[in-house]
């Protein structure tokens, strides 16, 4: 018999706790232990049945678990080396709020939604019920302190009622705190006992002094619920994380004033569940909602003092230079050895970062008032050039000592420049300067950059319409990133020759950066591109065809995007700004790597790296002062497990072609509006996301493959786009939309529920049918040459809200089927209203004299199946005119419909075969046929996965499986070598085998 | 997006506003009456968790207004943590039903007598904890249910808002220890995107052997230990895990399938009619200082 086995699980995890060098987490139904020094998951162990695991309490070798009603208690080397701990779990009346070990160890505390505590022995025997005379006021949380074996304090925050405080011995109320407004989500206690800290449905913290029984202070920062909190660090600090996906440092002051220090935006939207700090390291371990466990440096990657320097210009004049009263800084760049800078008299002043000091090197009066400045850090190299096209070469040794070159040009081929880019590329350095005449060439100086000597002078005709804002070069290829999103491509061994001009490649305007990625075997070279306005793509340049293509294009959530690469671990990176703060991004993973408060993008800055793998520089003048910002490369691993969506996944689907040995694609569709590529490894599930796509703007409703390579996406809003899926690079797939389907109004409210589609023999066409919130039914057909989709059927069916829509094709027909939410199916035979001949179920070729129709035929066939929507269907033709439907639906049940086309091809028939009228305790939200559709997978929201034998046409219920991810919502299935690999999505994900 | 383009979508909405009722939910318990003709001759009821009031109109429209005859008997308490605005011959009370205290008060009010009807259309904020948020409902159902056992009359019926879940099932067979026909029932008027149905408890057979006893210092949980209805009970020692009793109830949808769906967008809706004010009172949230905060551009990353 066949049996079903989770390969893995990714979802909500809402407790994490360090032990030593491992951290522990509560995920789903088991405790993940992960090194976190390595980042390497170290044990999955299963403890509960069913319930969450919500809550751990460590004392010397035990554990002590708890989530909702169940409770734990084991040796902590159990989760090392047993897989399934479930035998010891125990159930209780009541949800388990909060436990705690007493302090000698010889018994457990248990706190219940109902405020009582239960004392009990370490086998649960009950000693002693506990409980505040009166007090029954339902709990959202709470938690125990154990100060000795005598003094237990009890901090409950009820839903109505404030916060309690009790004693356990006493069973009597110390402080009654109702400062809050609304329910109470957390009460810490500080690590010494002086004060509590509890937050509620008012988005604020409260410090509260545990003698006096005051209100301390108010902490406000929040945008939304806070769910933990934690005092650390000698209860100087606080951190709280927050269903806004942040996680804030708040210093308490010797007065216990709450002072908001840091925020981190680690999690995906929404909610970060757990957080804990490891007060030596100073790292704190977060997880949220969307599964991700992660570590974050709360020195924000400062390692001493010396990371973090601000010189004000009397600083600088301490160290001996010379600067005249209103003598301020233009330019700088960073080199090995420290910083050079040019200021507005033409001085060039040093800094040496070991020396920690400031000198001046020299004086330029050419650079007076106006300069720019700019370098190359392989080769040691600063370069100043001013508006009369003059300019200053210096060549430093490594330490910065000596001056190797010096070199002064004139260049008399311009008159004036506004712009002076550098780059280095092959021991060559190259000086590009663009005068403001566009009539004028862009004049390029190449040399050798070992002894700036063989001066080349190279000039490009100018595109129209063009200013150069980046640039980058690719063997005999300079490429030129201009305004209004343009590319031009210069080759450098014929000058002469137009340029080649790409225009608009990005919704945006200025770009930015110009990254190269790499070179695949068709000579195809990929490129990263970023526009200031938010917005990347990956462009594939073939220089010798002269041809280019759009791989991808995407926008960051908000903000100004001043460069994007990929990091060494193969991550890309985007960096920028958000009104005031510089933004370092991880775009793959989708968290902030480093973000500084610098004031915003108007000022001067320079982000560049600092010689070392992932270590980089952020340098900006604030209130002229230089600031200087060293961003190392993280101590430990950034992230244990990166999750996938933090909200309710709605759509799946796979690629049946593998994409390399072993790993597939697959695209998941969230609440979340984002839609997601990642890459399964069908061995052992492990799932990788490369790009997050954020062009949906409204929850998505259906994502399907329908071929290997094009993808469509469907959402309200009548948002429906075309995706193509390019998997020729090692670096990555890319994905982009090629086409989006036109919508029926100016401003769309109707909601595309689902969609089909046909493919045209021979071509990459297609018929797609759509089918809308308001009972619209559109029949469109695509066509690639014109990137195009013609409406060829636009009609209604009554007035209510259209499920789900399927194409069948039987033979030579063409079936139209439907399910509204009034539980029916309806059947409308196509064939004649489509321009296609239809032969052995394919749409083979153009049906000539083909007369356009834009209503439906009339209904063939509607019958009643479910006593409420269907909210998902399958579908197997069983003979040349006949066909069966599998659904589930919102009444809990599951049938099996048969329909039959009579022989003169005029009328369908159609009857329910077989009925389960109690298929599931809740919603069937998905149906699936796997194993040559002798097997019907269902999944429901009573999170249970059922699994029928249909082989002989009616429904027999083989198994049932329980899964751990809440609002279980859709499936997709592809076979395996050894039976179906099945994805389940809802508030989490998993991926099952089928053997 | 306006409020017009939520009239749109929501005809629900719109028609509450053309037939005087304070919220869309409203169409709820009338389809959900139309189907089980519950109300027939009721003549004192309790209403939970009731705010706005919609279900307290439906229910003084029924009992007052169709049938003017021996008022003097007839009784609507109505109860919610909200305050509500009065509604004609409905008796409000604003406490939490979780509470026992609560309990008394509601059964102070019946003099004694026993109720032919209870509801209960709450709900409580969610977590997005889906286990948290199914497990505070279901005791916002049993603390309905416990004032049910202590004031319903034998044969009487008891109507719950439920959010069909993973647990659902074993409120399902625990319910089905104290009605004759427990049926999960979702009218037309709530949407088929959402989880929400209605438990419909037909018949209530209080149980012989167990009598109800409220007690101030009693949670829901205690309340209900030693009535047999397969609720878990802890003597001494916290047992084993062990799957408890589910049972999948019979699934009704009702408002039949010519009244509106509300999954559907509508288009017959003028174009330019003007818009109906809300008929809710405007709520206080909890978070209102932290919003004004939020406008006041002082909760920025400027730290
Ligand atoms: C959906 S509304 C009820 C609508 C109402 N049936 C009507 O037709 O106007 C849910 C109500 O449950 C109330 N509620 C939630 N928890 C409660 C509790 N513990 N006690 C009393 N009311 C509660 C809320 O205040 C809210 O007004």
């Amino acid at each position: 018999m066949s049996q079903l086995r989770q390969l893995s699980h990714t979802g909500p995890s809402v407790c994490v706790k360090f032990h030593g060098k491992y951290v522990l987490a509560g995920y789903g139904v088991f405790v993940h232990v992960y090194n976190y020094e390595s980042g390497e998951l170290v044990s999955i162990s299963r403890v509960f049945h069913r319930n969450k695991v919500h809550g751990l309490a460590i004392r010397e070798k035990s554990v002590l678990l708890y989530g909702g009603r169940s409770v734990s208690l084991l040796d902590i080397d159990y989760l090392w080396g047993n897989a399934d701990n479930t035998r010891f779990e125990k159930l209780c009346h009541e949800w388990v709020v909060s436990g705690e070990h007493s302090m000698d160890g010889s018994s457990v505390f248990l706190l219940t939604s109902y405020n009582k505590v239960l004392c009990c022995d370490l086998s649960f025997r009950v000693l002693q019920t506990k409980a505040v005379y009166g007090e029954r006021s339902i709990l959202y949380s709470g938690t125990i302190t154990v100060l000795n074996q005598d003094k237990v304090l009890v901090n409950a925050g009820t839903v109505m009622d404030g916060v309690l405080v009790w004693d356990l011995k006493t069973e009597k109320t110390i402080h009654h705190f109702t400062d809050h407004e609304g329910s109470i989500f957390y009460v810490a206690a500080s690590i010494k006992g002086r004060y509590a800290a509890s937050c509620s449905d008012d988005r604020s913290i409260k410090l509260w002094d545990l003698h006096s029984g005051h209100l301390v202070s108010t902490g406000w920062g929040h945008t939304a619920r806070i769910w933990n909190l934690k005092f650390y660090d000698n209860d100087s600090k606080l951190i709280s994380v927050s269903e806004d996906c942040t996680c804030r440092v708040w210093e308490i002051s010797e007065r216990g004033t709450l002072i908001q220090k840091s925020i981190h935006e680690l999690h995906q939207t929404k909610s970060i569940w757990g957080v804990d700090v490891n007060d030596e390291k100073m790292i704190a371990v977060t997880s949220g909602n969307d599964g991700r466990i992660k570590i974050t440096d709360l020195n924000a990657r400062t390692k001493s003092d010396s990371d973090s320097r601000i010189f004000s210009l009397d600083d600088i004049s301490k160290h001996g230079v010379k600067l005249r009263p209103n003598e301020i800084i233009k330019g700088f760049y960073w080199l090995r050895f420290g910083l050079l800078a040019m200021t507005s008299e033409g001085q060039v002043l040093k800094f040496d970062q070991k020396a920690e000091m400031w000198t001046s090197v020299m004086t330029d009066s050419r650079f007076t008032s106006y300069s720019a400045t700019s370098g190359v850090q392989e080769f040691d190299m600063v370069i100043f050039s001013n508006s009369r096209c003059e300019l200053l070469i210096l060549k430093f040794s490594e330490d910065g000592n000596e001056i190797l070159e010096n070199k002064q040009l004139q260049i008399n081929e311009l008159t004036k420049s506004t712009n002076c880019l550098v780059r280095g590329y092959n021991s060559k350095l190259f000086l590009v300067m663009e005068s403001p005449n566009p009539k004028d060439p862009f004049f390029c100086l190449r040399m050798d950059a070992s002894n700036l000597q063989h001066e080349e002078r190279l000039y490009f005709k100018k595109p129209k319409n063009f200013t150069a804002s980046s640039f980058a070069f690719y063997e005999n290829f300079a490429i030129f990133g201009s305004r209004f999103s343009t590319l031009a491509i210069f080759d450098l061994e014929n000058c002469e020759r137009e340029a080649t001009v790409l225009r608009k490649i990005l919704p945006g305007d200025t770009i930015t950066s110009i990254d190269f990625v790499e070179k695949n075997s068709e000579s195809d070279c990929l490129f990263s591109v970023s526009d200031r306005d938010g917005f990347y793509c990956f462009i594939s340049i073939n220089f010798l065809k002269r041809s280019h293509k759009v791989l991808l294009q995407n926008r960051i959530p908000k903000g100004f995007l001043e460069g994007a690469h990929y990091n060494a671990q193969g991550d890309f990176i985007t960096y920028g700004f958000k009104s005031n703060l510089f933004y370092v991004f991880n775009e793959t993973k989708q968290y902030e790597v480093f973000s500084e408060l610098c004031g915003g993008a108007h000022r001067q800055w320079r982000y560049l790296p600092n010689f070392g793998l992932d270590e980089f520089i952020f340098i900006y003048i604030k209130a002229s002062s230089i600031n200087f910002r060293k961003i190392h490369k993280a101590a430990y691993p950034e992230i244990l497990r990166n999750g996938l969506h933090g909200r309710e996944i709605r759509d799946l689907c796979v690629r049946t072609e593998p994409l390399h040995l072993g790993k597939t694609v697959f695209c998941s569709a969230s609440e979340d509006t984002t839609i997601k590529l990642n890459v399964l490894n069908v061995k052992d599930g492990e799932t990788k996301t490369v790009w997050t796509f954020r062009k949906h703007t409204s929850g998505l409703q259906r994502c399907k493959f329908i071929n290997n390579k094009f993808m469509i996406s469907s959402a309200a809003r009548e948002e429906l786009y075309l995706w193509e899926l390019t998997d020729t690079f090692m670096s990555n797939p890319y994905m982009t939309i090629i086409c989006a389907l036109p919508s029926s109004s100016e401003i769309p409210d109707l909601r595309i529920m689902d969609f089909a589609c046909k493919a045209i023999e021979g071509t990459e066409d297609f018929i797609l049918t759509t089918v809308y919130s308001d009972s619209a039914i559109k029949v469109w057909l695509y066509s690639s040459d014109e990137n195009t989709f013609k409406l060829l059927i636009s009609d209604k069916y009554q007035t209510c809200c259209l499920l789900n829509v399927a194409l069948v094709t039987l033979d030579t027909e063409l079936i139209l089927v439907v399910s509204p939410t009034d539980g029916h199916l309806v059947c409308w035979n196509l064939t004649k209203y489509i321009p296609y001949v239809i032969q052995n179920n394919k749409l083979v070729k153009v049906l000539e004299g083909f007369q356009p129709q834009i209503h439906l035929p009339d209904i063939s066939e509607r019958i009643a199946v479910h006593s409420a929507g269907i909210k998902s269907f399958e579908f197997k033709i069983i003979a040349e005119n006949r066909f069966f439907v599998y659904t589930g639906g919102d009444d809990n049940a599951v049938a099996i419909s048969e329909f039959v086309l009579d022989k003169s091809h005029k009328t369908i028939q159609g009857c329910v075969r077989s009925f389960i009228s109690a298929g599931a305790a809740s919603t069937i939200t998905s149906v699936k046929l796997i194993r040559r559709d002798m097997t019907l997978l269902t999944a429901s929201v009573d999170q249970v996965v059922r699994y029928y034998d249909v082989s002989a046409g009616d429904l027999v219920l083989k198994n049932k499986f329980y899964t751990t991810n809440a609002d279980t919502g859709c499936i997709d299935t592809l076979s395996s070598a050894t039976g179906s690999i099945a994805l389940i999505g809802g508030v989490g994900f998993s991926v099952w085998t089928l053997e | 997006m306006g409020k017009s383009s939520k009239d749109k979508r929501d005809l629900y909405y719109r028609k509450a506003k053309e037939e005087g009722y304070r919220a869309r939910s409203a169409f709820k318990l009338l389809q959900l009456d139309e189907q089980f003709h519950f109300l027939d001759n009721v003549t004192r009821v309790v209403d939970l968790c009731a705010a706005p009031g919609s279900w307290s109109q439906v229910l003084s429209r029924r009992l007052f207004d169709d049938d003017t005859e021996n008022n003097s008997s007839k009784r609507i308490v109505a109860v919610d943590l909200q305050p509500m605005f009065p509604i004609d011959n409905v008796t409000t009370i604003q406490a939490d039903i979780t509470h026992p205290k609560t309990l008394n008060k509601i059964m102070d009010l019946f003099e004694g007598e026993k109720a032919d009807f209870v509801c209960s259309d709450g709900a409580p904020d969610v977590t997005g904890l889906h286990d948290l948020d199914e497990y505070v409902q279901q005791q916002l159902i049993l603390s309905a249910l416990q004032l049910t056992t202590c004031l319903l009359r034998e044969g009487g019926v008891f109507v719950a808002k439920i959010f069909r879940g993973r647990d659902i099932d074993m409120l399902y067979s625990q319910l089905s220890f104290l009605f004759e026909r427990v049926v999960c029932a979702k009218p037309r008027s709530s949407r088929g995107t959402s989880l929400e149905s209605f438990i419909v408890c037909l018949g209530y057979r209080p149980p012989s052997d167990w009598k109800p006893r409220l007690d101030v210092n009693m949670s829901v949980e205690d309340f209900f230990q030693g009535c047999d209805i397969g609720r878990l009970t802890i003597d001494d020692e916290i047992p084993n895990y062990r799957e408890e009793p589910r049972s999948i109830a019979e699934f009704i949808s009702c408002g039949g399938l010519d009244s509106f769906d509300s999954d559907a967008t509508y288009h017959d809706v003028p174009e330019n009619t003007t818009a109906l004010d809300p008929v809710q009172p405007p709520t206080n949230p909890p978070y209102k200082r932290a919003l004004e905060l939020k406008r006041q551009g002082k909760l920025t990353r400027a730290v």
